[in-house]
C-alpha cells in the first residue's frame, strides 16, 4: 500500500538508505512498505482495462446500430418512392435483431416499420386471395386484373409469388383478354351501326310524321280556302 | 382491497391522457412489454393460439375462485414482437384476475377512446381486436359456467 505517514515516498526513503550505505546481502535495502503489491498492480490494471474497454466497446456497438438503423431507414424512405425497396429495408431492419445495443427510439422506430410492412404484405395476400378466389371460380380475366391493378412491392412468399407471377404474366390470360377486348370492340361496332340506323330511321319518322302534318295542314287550308 | 375494473380502466386512461409525445405511447408498449413475464413453455398448445394475430399470441385461461387468470405470450420467429406483447400486457392490466361480469361490464370501444388505435398498424389493430374478442369469449364462457 502507499505509504506517505513519515511525508516522504517510499522511494525517496529508498535512495537515501542506498546513499546512506544501508544494504541487506550486499543489495541496497528495499522500502519496507511498497506502493502496492504486484497482484494489486495486475488487478488494477485489469480493471482499468475492463473499464476502457467496456467502454470503447459501448460506443463500438452504438456506433454500428446508428450506422445500421441509418442504413434500414435510409432504404425504407427510399422506398415510399420505390415499392420494391420495402423488402430491402424489412430484410435490414431485420438484421437489426443481431445487434447488441436499441435504444427506445430505434426500437420504436423498427416495430412500426416492420408494422407497416406486415401490413403491405397482408394486403398483398388478401389480393392474392381474391386472384386465387377468381381463378377457382375459372374467371382469369378478374384475377389478372386483381394481380396486375397491384402497383405495391413483391412481398408474398416463394410460392405465393411463383402463382403471383404466373397469372400477371399468363400469355393464355392475355390471350383472352385481347380476345374479350376483341369482342367487346366488335360489339361495340355493331352497336354504333345499330345506333346510327336507328338513328336514321327515326329521323326518317320523324320525317314522315312531320310531312303528314305538313300535308294535313295543306290539306286544311285548302279546304278553308274552297268555303270562304 | 383490490383494484375494480374501473378504477384500472381510469389508471390506464389517465396514464393515455398523460402522453405528450407521439412516442410515449410507443415507449409505454415497450416498457409493458419487457416486464411482462412470458408463459411455461409447457402451456404453449395450438388451441390457445388467438386466431387472426400476425404473430403467434397464446392466450391461456384459469378459472379460479370466481376469478379468469390468464397467461399471455407472444412470439415472431425470429423477430421479437414488442409492441403485440406490450399490447396484450396492457389488456391484461385490466382484465387479469377479474370475475367474468367484471370483463363484460368494459365497453369493448375503452382502448379506442383512450387513443390506443391512433397510429397502430391495421395488422395490429386487428390482432388486438382478436385478443379482446377472445376475452370476452372467455369471460362469457366462465360466466355461464359460475351460473349454473
Amino acid at each position: 500500500m502507499f505509504s506517505f505517514l513519515n511525508g516522504k515516498s517510499p522511494f525517496d526513503e529508498a535512495e537515501e538508505k542506498l546513499e546512506a550505505g544501508e544494504t541487506v546481502n550486499g543489495r541496497p535495502k528495499l522500502p519496507q512498505a511498497p506502493i502496492m503489491g504486484w497482484q494489486d498492480g495486475v488487478f488494477l490494471l485489469v480493471l482499468i482495462g475492463l473499464i476502457v474497454g467496456g467502454y470503447y466497446y459501448y460506443q463500438h456497438t452504438k456506433q454500428v446500430s446508428a450506422e445500421t438503423f441509418a442504413k434500414c431507414d435510409s432504404l425504407y424512405v427510399a422506398a415510399e418512392t420505390n415499392a420494391a425497396k420495402y423488402v430491402e429495408a424489412e430484410s435490414c431492419y431485420n438484421e437489426t435483431w443481431e445487434l447488441s445495443f436499441v435504444s427506445d427510439s430505434m426500437e420504436i422506430l423498427r416495430q412500426n416499420r416492420l408494422g407497416s410492412i406486415e401490413d403491405l404484405r397482408n394486403h398483398q395476400k388478401d389480393l392474392y386471395a381474391d386472384a386465387m378466389g377468381a381463378l377457382a371460380a375459372r374467371d382469369s380475366i378478374a384475377a389478372y386484373n386483381i394481380v396486375n391493378n397491384y402497383k405495391g412491392p413483391m412481398l408474398l412468399n416463394r410460392g405465393d409469388a411463383k402463382d403471383w407471377n404466373n397469372i400477371a404474366n399468363s400469355e393464355a390470360i392475355k390471350a383472352s383478354i385481347a380476345a374479350a377486348a376483341a369482342r367487346a370492340d366488335s360489339i361495340a361496332k355493331a352497336k354504333a351501326v345499330a345506333d346510327s340506323l336507328a338513328q336514321v330511321a327515326a329521323e326518317l319518322r320523324a320525317k314522315a310524321v312531320a310531312d303528314s302534318i305538313e300535308q294535313a295542314n295543306k290539306k286544311a287550308s285548302k279546304r278553308k280556302r274552297k268555303k270562304v | 382491497m383490490s383494484e375494480s375494473i374501473v378504477e384500472r380502466q381510469e389508471k390506464i386512461r389517465a396514464k393515455f391522457a398523460s402522453f405528450g409525445d407521439p412516442d410515449d405511447k410507443w415507449k409505454f408498449l415497450l416498457d409493458l412489454a419487457r416486464e411482462h413475464k412470458g408463459m411455461d413453455a409447457a402451456l404453449k398448445a395450438e388451441k390457445f393460439i388467438i386466431q387472426g394475430c400476425a404473430s403467434t399470441m397464446y392466450l391461456v385461461p384459469k378459472f379460479d375462485g370466481g376469478k379468469i387468470h390468464f397467461e399471455m405470450d407472444v412470439e415472431g420467429g425470429t423477430t421479437n414482437p414488442l409492441i403485440s406483447r406490450g399490447l396484450g400486457a396492457l389488456a391484461l392490466q385490466i382484465f387479469n384476475d377479474m370475475a367474468p361480469a367484471d370483463i363484460l361490464s368494459v365497453d369493448p370501444t375503452f382502448f379506442q377512446q383512450i387513443g390506443l388505435n391512433v397510429g397502430l398498424s391495421p395488422t395490429r389493430s386487428n390482432g388486438f381486436a382478436s385478443l379482446l374478442k377472445q376475452i370476452y369469449l372467455y369471460a362469457r364462457v366462465f360466466d355461464a359456467i359460475s351460473k349454473k
